[in-house]
């Protein structure tokens, strides 16, 4: 599904959607803001297997970053390392103005939401929240309990086992239970992953309402971007290993620094190309296709580089009939989407090309032309160096 | 193919009733033999009666066999406890070690049920008489702990290995020492394997001879082998009625196993 940058996020609707529930449940607990975070050149090797390499970045006070990438980029060994699971081989880790890298997990006040829960199955949800309560009078504790369970919504199901709850309210039995230490930071590992889509927007409004109250510097590990775009203000891409890039929803899609991210944080169709002419403040594109485009800036790549261009698919415009620097374009699928239609194309040199465009209502699939002539908004797109053959 | 199908079926069936009928079946006979109002044991019983049952409560009659129980009890007891002590860390310390180590560890945690326990009895009366040890009550049950332990050991790893270690992080991350995340998290998790083992240990002690055989001394007797007298000395019905009460005790505590252990795993 293409992603068109104008989804509306979580973030977005919890600030302007305050219900009284809310407000009710904010007087009760104390508002304290998390500790900023920041990680320095951490590196880490699990058995002379680098794992994680030169990771470096700073979360601020209060806000949710989420650390996105592919399954194996070394998301969840980063969120150990911030827990103290897992003592890097390299760097820092800061919380606040505390160098904490040689703390044990223990002593870290760090709570974390693991990928299954991690519910402790033999105790009860008021058992599961109360248990990283151990400093506490047997009354203050109940109290932090009970306001736990109110700040969930789960009082009704204080006294079940973890078994007999559903995928979402172990969740929040999992957030509860991280929340009640009072953390300066909370993790989260692929928090909403367990459960169904439907679920799963729900859960990540009602975490991102809960998130802004208590103002806990939250940082969450996810492969699903558009899941990172809904929560995260901040997004810190990392690939085999290293940080990509580190940015907002919208930096990140309008301006990704490279061809990775480009196309994992929203779709692109990447084309094979070589630039034809340098220097100068314009610059054209020999497509392997054998069409040439035109851009009106200089690409940044000395004449004969091969390069990869990618296209948003909302930067692909659709004709009917050939024009200049047009493409011709067979159409395989069109597949309609709300008020939208998603093409996917195929160019003479058999690259697949996604495209969107608005949906005419009443006009089926089958009748649109089997050809096109795709036009690329060459302001927009982007141009890397060609990934090597190699990787 | 349906008739095929029909003599697999058969003959499926018939290798498990085969099984079941050798099993129970001598089962069956030693309690028919203990309700006997003969003299000896023999099947089948002269008519029922609950004599040899009354003459096993006696305590002027049968005193020296409810010294014998009161003596496997307890080295069974003792024995329970010293796995508890030393197989069940060792099966979760296993656990948590990388494969490799798990892999060179397991057969070493295992070797006793391999070798032969005549053996492994006249080895320790040796080893230990060397040291200045004597059969006694300690050291069956130091025979026992040995012995037994890998049954301990097995029915503990197969449940630590399959507790998630994402649990014990919740604990730490949430302030908790590793020696109390142990007691509230890890313990109370792995009760099923600890019972399943106090129950093997418990039974495989109480039925021990070739262990006491070499480590009791003269004043320690115990359970079997006074039956095995018993038996040799007159075919003393009363062996059949403390076969008819372990075999009572059995069941009993496979059916309270149930009740208990069953509601907590389903509802």
């Amino acid at each position: 599904m293409p992603n068109l940058g104008s989804i509306m996020s979580w973030r977005e609707i919890a600030s302007t959607h305050v219900s009284p529930v809310s407000i009710a449940v904010q007087s009760n607990v104390s508002v304290r803001i998390g500790e900023s975070l920041a990680v320095r050149h951490v590196s880490h090797a699990y058995d002379a297997a680098p794992a994680v390499s030169e990771v470096d970045f700073a979360v601020a006070a209060g806000s949710i970053a989420a650390i996105l990438g592919p399954s194996g980029c070394g998301k969840s060994t980063m969120l150990r390392i911030i827990a103290g699971l897992i003592r890097p081989t390299a760097g820092t880790v800061n919380l606040g103005t505390r160098d904490v890298t040689a703390v044990s997990a223990r002593a870290r006040r760090i709570g974390m939401v693991f990928q299954n829960y991690a519910l402790f199955p033999h105790m009860t949800v008021r058992e599961n929240i109360g248990y990283g309560l151990s400093g506490l009078s047997r009354s203050a504790k109940r109290a932090r309990v009970e306001q736990l369970l109110a700040l969930v919504r789960l009082e009704a199901f204080a006294d079940r086992l973890p078994r007999q709850l559903s995928g979402g309210q172990q969740q929040r039995v999992a957030v509860a239970r991280a929340l009640a230490p009072r953390p300066v930071l909370l993790l989260l590992d692929e928090p909403f992953a367990a459960l169904d889509r439907a679920l799963r927007a729900d859960m990540q409004f009602e975490f991102v309402r809960l998130q802004r109250e208590l103002g806990i510097t939250t940082i969450l590990v996810t492969h699903d971007q558009e899941e990172a775009q809904a929560v995260a203000d901040t997004l810190i891409v990392m690939n085999a290993g290293r940080v990509e890039q580190i940015g907002s929803p919208a930096d990140l899609y309008d301006r990704p620094s490279s061809l990775f991210v480009n196309t994992f944080v929203g779709h692109a169709s990447v084309l094979g190309a070589t630039v034809l002419s340098d220097g100068g403040a314009a610059s054209r594109l020999l497509l392997d296709t054998g069409d040439t485009i035109a851009f009106a800036r200089d690409v940044g790549f000395l004449h004969g580089t091969r390069v990869a261009l990618a296209a948003r698919p909302e930067h692909v415009m659709l004709h009917a009939a050939p024009m200049p620097g047009a493409v011709r374009a067979r159409r395989i699928l069109s597949v309609p989407h709300g008020p939208l239609l998603v093409h996917d194309l195929v160019l003479a040199d058999g690259t697949p090309v996604k495209a969107v465009a608005p949906r005419t209502p009443d006009v089926a699939s089958a009748d649109l032309p089997a050809e096109f002539f795709v036009v690329f908004l060459t302001e927009r797109c982007r141009v890397f160096p060609a990934p090597s053959t190699t990787s | 193919m349906a008739s095929q199908d029909r003599v697999y079926s058969i003959v499926v069936r018939g290798l498990g009733w085969l099984a079941i009928a050798f099993m129970v079946a001598p089962v069956f006979v030693g309690l028919a033999m203990s309700f006997t109002a003969g003299q000896t044991l023999k099947f089948p019983p002269d008519g029922f009666s609950l004599r040899w049952y009354r003459a096993l409560f006696d305590p002027a009659l049968s005193a020296p066999i409810h010294a014998a129980i009161w003596n496997s009890l307890k080295i069974a007891l003792l024995a329970v406890a010293g796995t508890l002590l030393f197989a069940m860390p060792a099966a979760y310390g296993a656990t948590r070690l990388k494969p490799r180590a798990s892999a060179f560890v397991e057969p070493l945690m295992l070797a006793p049920l391999v070798l032969p326990t005549l053996v492994y009895g006249l080895a320790a009366l040796i080893a230990f008489t060397s040291i200045g040890l004597y059969p006694s009550l300690p050291m069956v049950v130091i025979g026992h702990v040995v012995v037994f332990g890998p049954l301990m050991y097995r029915a503990c790893v197969a449940i630590a290995s399959r507790l998630d270690p994402s649990l014990e992080e919740a604990s730490t991350l949430l302030g908790v020492g590793a020696f109390l995340t142990f007691v509230r998290v890890t313990l109370p998790l792995m009760v099923p394997g600890i019972l399943a083992g106090t129950f093997l240990v418990f039974m495989q002690s109480l039925d021990n001879v070739s262990v006491s055989l070499f480590l009791a001394d003269a004043r320690t007797s115990v359970l079997p082998l006074r039956m095995f007298q018993m038996i040799e000395e007159s075919l003393d019905v009363r062996v059949a009625a403390i076969s008819g009460l372990l075999i009572a005790i059995v069941f009993l505590g496979l059916f309270f196993a149930r009740r208990v252990l069953e509601p907590s795993q389903t509802s």
